[in-house]
C-alpha cells in the first residue's frame, strides 16, 4: 500500500556497507587535529610576537643578548653581550609589564568580542559598540572632572570609576532589554542606543574641561598601555582566569545561539535566557577589568572573533582560544608599531590598531569572497 | 498511559488566544500528522508540546509524565525538534550541527562515542558528501535534512517537525516522508509533524489532528478525518477524495465541477 521505491538507498552515494560512520568519524578527528595545530601556531606566533616587542624599541636588544644575560653557556656560543644594569631594567620594569598587558588585555578583548557575538548572534556586536568602553571612558573622565583625588589616589580612583561605569552600562542594557524578554536583538539595539549616550556625555566632559583636564580625558580615550604595572596586569589576569572557564564550559550552547538560534538552543536543552545572562555578566567583567586600565582599544573585540573565525571556523571549543589568541597578537603587534614606528614618539595602541587590523580585515574579507567564487 | 497525550491544552499570545482547550493523544510509535489553514496554531501546538512555549492551561505528558515539570534538559532527550525556520548565519558545518543534537546526552565534551552517531547519521541521510560544508551554504533541501539528522542524533522519543517538506521539491518529500515513516517504524519513535499537503499526509501518516482556528477539528485514521466536509470546513476548499490503486487522492474541485460533485 505504501510506496516501498527505494529513493532513498538509491540517492546515497555508493559506499561500501560496512563504513558504520568509521571514515566521517575519522576525517573528523583529523580535522580536530588540524585546528589544534592552528591553535598551536597561533601561541608559536605569540611567543614570536612578544619576543620581537621585548627587543624592539629605543634600546634596541637581540635575542641573543636576552639569552647571554639568563643562558650564560649559550649566549658565550653566540658570543653575545648580557644586557647591563639599565638594559635589564629597561626589559623587566617597562618592556615586559608592556608585553604582558597587551597579551591580556588583548585576549580579555578578543575573547569577550566573540562571546557577545555569539549571544547576540550579530557579527557587529562587540564591547565596544555595546557601550562599555565608552561608559568606562564616562568614568574615568568623571574622575579627572570632579574628582579632586589627591595625586597618589587618582589612578586608582579612575580605574575603579571607569569599572563602575563599565558595570552600570552592562547592567542598564541588561535591565532595559530584559524589558522585551532579552532577545538578542533587543540587547545589540539597547547597547548601541546606550554607546551613542554615553558616547555624547562623554563629549560634553570634554566640552567643560579645563586645559589640564582635557588632555587626560582625551588620551584615555585612546586607550594606551603605557601605565602598565605588574599589579595592573594581575587584576586584569585574575578576571580573565575567573572568566574564561566558565565561557569554556558554555562553548555548545554558543554554538548553537551564535548559528541556529534560541529555538534550536533551546530544543536541545540549553536555557538560552540564564546562559545569555551569564555569559554577558562574563563578558562585562572582563571588558570592565581590561578597559579601565588600558582605555578604549575598540577595533580588537570586533575584529579578533571575525579573523579567527575565517581562519578556524565557526566552533566555539577551538574559537574561544583562538580569539584570544588573535587578539592577543593584533595589541600587542600595533603597540609595538606604536612603540617603534615614529620613535621616540609612541603611538597609543587604540590608534594604532585600527591602522594595523583594518588592512588585515579587509584582506581576509576579500580573500574569502575570492575564495568562494 | 501509553503515548503523547495532550490534554486541555490553551495558549494565548498576550492575551489573544492561539490554542483552546486542545486535546490529542498520539500512541507510542505512530506518525501524527499535524494539518489546518495558516494561522490555525500548528506551530504553536508543536512548540507547546516541548515546552518551547509555556500553555497558560493544560498539560503534555509523554508515557505519564508531565514533561513541562522536566528540566529543559531532560525535556531535550524526549523530544527531538526541527524548527519550521531553517535560515541559520554562518557558523558551524555540517557534521558540527549534527554533533550538536548529542548535547543533551554529552557530558562536558562530545565523546567518541558521539562523533561515532554522528558519523552513522549523517551516512544514512545521505550527507556523507556535505559533512564538512558549511551548513549556511547549503540548499534548502539539503539544509532540511541535516536538521533531522540533528534531530535524530539527539536519540528522542518523540520527534516533532515544523513544516520538514514544505520547502523540498518533489524527490526529497518523498525521502523525508518514507524516512518518517521508518523512524516510526523501525525504530519506534513517534513522529508529530506538521504537514501542508494532504496527499503525502493521508499517504504516510497513521494519525492525523485537523486544526481550525486554534481548536482541534477532528483526530484520528487518515480516511476517516480527513472527509470532503473536514476539508471544507478546516481549509474552507471542497475537495474530492479519490481511490486509486488503494491509495487516495485529494483533489480540489473548480468552480464548475461543484455541481456534479453535489
Amino acid at each position: 500500500m505504501r510506496p516501498r521505491d527505494p529513493i532513498l538507498r538509491r540517492s546515497r552515494p555508493e559506499a561500501p556497507p560496512d563504513r558504520d560512520g568509521g571514515t566521517l568519524s575519522r576525517t573528523y578527528h583529523a580535522r580536530r587535529r588540524r585546528r589544534g595545530l592552528y591553535l598551536l601556531g597561533a601561541v608559536l606566533a605569540l611567543v614570536c610576537t612578544a619576543l620581537a616587542a621585548c627587543c624592539m624599541g629605543v634600546a634596541d636588544l637581540t635575542p641573543g643578548r636576552l639569552l647571554a644575560t639568563w643562558l650564560p653557556p649559550l649566549g658565550d656560543l653566540l658570543s653575545a653581550q648580557p644586557l647591563d644594569q639599565t638594559e635589564r631594567n629597561v626589559l623587566l620594569m617597562l618592556r615586559l609589564p608592556r608585553v604582558a598587558m597587551a597579551v591580556v588585555a588583548g585576549a580579555g578583548l578578543g575573547v569577550s568580542g566573540t562571546v557577545m557575538q555569539a549571544i547576540t548572534g550579530n557579527s557587529m556586536a562587540s564591547p565596544f559598540t555595546t557601550g562599555l568602553s565608552n561608559a568606562a571612558a564616562l568614568g574615568a573622565a568623571l574622575v579627572i572632572l570632579f574628582g579632586g583625588f589627591p595625586v597618589y589616589l587618582q589612578e586608582t580612583a579612575t580605574v575603579l570609576a571607569a569599572f563602575a561605569m563599565a558595570l552600570l552600562c552592562a547592567a542598564l542594557v541588561y535591565g532595559i532589554s530584559s524589558l522585551r524578554g532579552l532577545g538578542p536583538e533587543t540587547l545589540v539595539l539597547t547597547g548601541i542606543a546606550l554607546n551613542y549616550l554615553f558616547n555624547a556625555v562623554n563629549s560634553s566632559m570634554q566640552y567643560i574641561a579645563n586645559e589640564q583636564q582635557l588632555p587626560a580625558i582625551v588620551h584615555w580615550t585612546f586607550g594606551s598601555l603605557t601605565a602598565a604595572s605588574w599589579g595592573d596586569i594581575g587584576v586584569m589576569a585574575v578576571f580573565l582566569a575567573l572568566v574564561y572557564p566558565l565561557f569554556a564550559s558554555k562553548a555548545w550552547a554558543m554554538n548553537l545561539m551564535a548559528s541556529n538560534g534560541d529555538e534550536s538552543a533551546s530544543a536541545l536543552g540549553v536555557n538560552v535566557r540564564d546562559t545569555r545572562l551569564a555569559l554577558g555578566i562574563g563578558v562585562a567583567l572582563l571588558t570592565a577589568s581590561v578597559v579601565s586600565f588600558t582605555g578604549i582599544i575598540g577595533f580588537v573585540g570586533l575584529v579578533a572573533p571575525h579573523i579567527a573565525r575565517m581562519l578556524i571556523g565557526g566552533d566555539h571549543r577551538i574559537l574561544l582560544p583562538f580569539s584570544a589568541l588573535c587578539g592577543s597578537i593584533l595589541v600587542l603587534a600595533a603597540d609595538t608599531v606604536g612603540r617603534v614606528a615614529f620613535s621616540p614618539t609612541t603611538l597609543p595602541v587604540g590608534i594604532v590598531v585600527s591602522y594595523v587590523g583594518v588592512p588585515l580585515f579587509l584582506y581576509l574579507i576579500l580573500r574569502e569572497r575570492w575564495g568562494r567564487t | 498511559m501509553n503515548g503523547l497525550e495532550i490534554d486541555g491544552l490553551s495558549f494565548g499570545y498576550r492575551g489573544r488566544p492561539v490554542l483552546r482547550d486542545i486535546s490529542l493523544r498520539v500512541e507510542a510509535g505512530s506518525f501524527c500528522a499535524l494539518l489546518g489553514a495558516n494561522g490555525a496554531g500548528k506551530t504553536t501546538l508543536l512548540k507547546c508540546i516541548n515546552a518551547l512555549l509555556r500553555p497558560q492551561a493544560g498539560r503534555v505528558c509523554w508515557q505519564g509524565r508531565d514533561t513541562g515539570r522536566l528540566s529543559i534538559r531532560e525535556r531535550a532527550r524526549i523530544y527531538g525538534y526541527v524548527p519550521q525556520n531553517t535560515q541559520v548565519r554562518a557558523g558551524l558545518d555540517v557534521f558540527e550541527t549534527v554533533l550538536s543534537g548529542r548535547l543533551p546526552h554529552m557530558g562536558r565534551r562530545a565523546s567518541p562515542g558521539d562523533v561515532d552517531r554522528t558519523s552513522a547519521l549523517l551516512e544514512e541521510l545521505g550527507l556523507t558528501e556535505l559533512a564538512f560544508r558549511p551548513l549556511h551554504q547549503l540548499s534548502g533541501g539539503e539544509r532540511q535534512r541535516v536538521l533531522i539528522a540533528r534531530a535524530l542524533a539527539q536519540d528522542p522519543e518523540v520527534l516533532l517537525l515544523d513544516e520538514p517538506i514544505s520547502s523540498l521539491d518533489l524527490r526529497y518529500q518523498y525521502e523525508i516522508m518514507d524516512l518518517l515513516r521508518r523512524v516510526a517504524g523501525e525504530r519506534g519513535l513517534t513522529v508529530v509533524a506538521v504537514i501542508h499537503d494532504l496527499s503525502m499526509a493521508v499517504e504516510h501518516a497513521d494519525t492525523l489532528a485537523l486544526l481550525r482556528g486554534g481548536a482541534l477539528y477532528g483526530a484520528g485514521e487518515p480516511e476517516r478525518t480527513l472527509t470532503p466536509q473536514a476539508v471544507e470546513d478546516v481549509f474552507g476548499i471542497r475537495m474530492e477524495l479519490l481511490r486509486w490503486k488503494g491509495r487516495t487522492v485529494l483533489l480540489p474541485l473548480r468552480e464548475a465541477e461543484e455541481g456534479e460533485a453535489r
